[in-house]
């Protein structure tokens, strides 16, 4: 039963399209906890303005922004690729992934 | 209390740069040590099971950092923050290059990610040796713990406002590239077999030399920037068997690189990282980062956290410890011996 659903195709449909929730799920996560918790850096105890370091400046953290958000956007475009290619090679081409070094990766 | 808890965070640092160290070294020569794809595979392989849980161990220091002094953390972090971001970003290349390098199947893309792993891993020796020479030369400190140091400024002995980057910590990284050049190839020539073992040992030999050369520009240096340093030796004198094991390390890793003895090359660079490393934070103890004016230096007295939370982590900090160990000793044993493709 359970075999015949995950091997109908709307099923296979909606799996697929499922891939970028978990990200969403995360990042949604994260910002609920992040902003919900302000204007406390640790709630009750300790203000967000009062943990700002005095002589970071401005232009450093602008700096640090720009630059962790490309690399991110690099990464993501990077995931996009890999994740279309694998996608493309269907269920019988991993066998090259599996032979590569990094599936020894702890 | 305080003591116990800076010996820890030496040691959690000294272990780190003990087993990221050879992997970081492995990454700085294998452009040099690995002439084709092939052998690129090899090292990238015998690194592979265990080079992030070697990066774990920066990660444990740093935590343990902000749980035992928790000022330092919030000083240091804050002063030094473009260059730990810096660092930050050359530690999520190097990790990309070795997880993307084999997904797809093409010179040009394992090319591209070979120069990004040579690159990152070299610079992070670097920068690691530089952040060294900067807790041992001293920052500018004001009364309430908050500096600001330019990236770099004119790399001038005398200058009055030197940078992060200036000719000392420069200096001192350098001998931490020569140092984990030679961690690496003797991991590499232990793990690997003919041409390639053959190769690295030649690395390793002639860097070796290099980092005797580079050891006693940079110990003259650092007695001449920071002649604290000297004092700490001699009012404890006990802390001169620290050095002789650098020295003996030193030693060994000319020693068995001549001969070709891999295993015990490797162990003794190993003898004078971790030589080297506990005779600088002898040196700089009871400070933890001595500032420019003696008056604002942080100490282990007023940097660390309550006795209570020093006491309960106590407990933590060894469950922790013992479970590392466990796991590390496995994935070692696990992975022994000469990497085949």
């Amino acid at each position: 039963m359970i075999a015949g659903v995950l091997a109908s195709l709307w099923m296979l449909w909606v799996l697929m399209l499922a891939i970028p929730f978990p990200f969403i799920a995360n990042t949604a996560g994260w910002l609920t906890a992040e902003l919900g918790r302000q204007p406390w850096l640790a709630y009750g105890l300790f203000r967000t303005s009062e943990g700002v370091s005095p002589l970071v400046s401005s232009g450093s953290v602008l700096f640090t922004l720009i630059g962790f958000a490309g690399m991110y956007l690099i990464m993501g475009l990077l995931y996009i690729v890999l994740m279309v290619r694998e996608v493309g090679h269907g269920p019988e081409g991993g066998g090259d992934v599996l032979e590569s070094p990094e599936s020894l990766t702890a | 209390m305080e003591t116990i808890w800076f010996i820890f965070v030496a040691l959690m640092v000294t272990m780190y740069v003990l087993l990221d160290g050879f992997d970081l070294g492995a990454g700085a020569v294998h452009l040099f040590a690995a002439r084709n794809d092939r052998e690129r595979r090899t090292i990238i392989r015998a690194i592979g099971p265990v080079w992030d849980g070697n990066e774990v161990w920066l990660i444990a220091a740093g935590g343990t950092l902000f749980f035992a002094f928790p000022t330092l953390y919030a000083s240091g972090f804050s002063g030094f923050y473009l260059p730990l971001i810096i660092v930050l970003w050359l530690l999520m290349i190097r990790g990309l290059s070795i997880e993307l390098r084999g997904h797809i199947n093409d010179p040009m893309w394992a090319s591209f990610w070979d120069a990004a792993f040579f690159v990152g891993s070299s610079l992070l020796a670097v920068f690691y040796g530089a952040a060294l020479g900067n807790v041992v030369r001293g920052v500018p400190l004001d009364e309430n713990g908050n500096f600001f140091q330019p990236l770099w400024t004119d790399f001038s002995p005398f200058s009055d406002t030197p940078g992060i980057l200036d000719w000392y910590t420069v200096l001192i990284g350098l001998l931490a590239l020569t140092t984990l050049v030679v961690h690496g190839s003797n991991f590499i020539a232990v793990k690997t077999e003919d041409d390639l073992n053959a190769r690295s040992r030649r690395i390793a030999r002639g860097f070796s030399f290099a980092t005797v050369l580079l050891t006693v520009v940079a110990t003259l240096a650092t007695f001449w920037v920071s002649p604290e340093m000297l004092r700490s030796f001699n009012e404890r004198p006990y802390g001169y068997v620290l050095p002789l094991v650098a020295v003996a390390g030193l030693i060994g890793m000319v020693f068995f690189d001549l001969r070709g003895r891999d295993r015990e090359a490797f162990l003794s660079s190993g003898a004078y990282i971790v030589g080297m490393l506990t005779s600088t934070v002898f040196g700089v103890y009871p400070n933890v980062l001595p500032a420019v004016d003696p008056a604002n230096s942080l100490t282990i007295q007023n940097a660390s956290a309550s006795t209570y939370s020093m006491t309960v982590g106590l407990v933590w900090w060894s469950i922790g410890m013992v479970l590392a160990a466990v796991y590390f000793i496995v994935i070692y044993r696990l992975f022994r011996g000469k990497v085949r493709l």
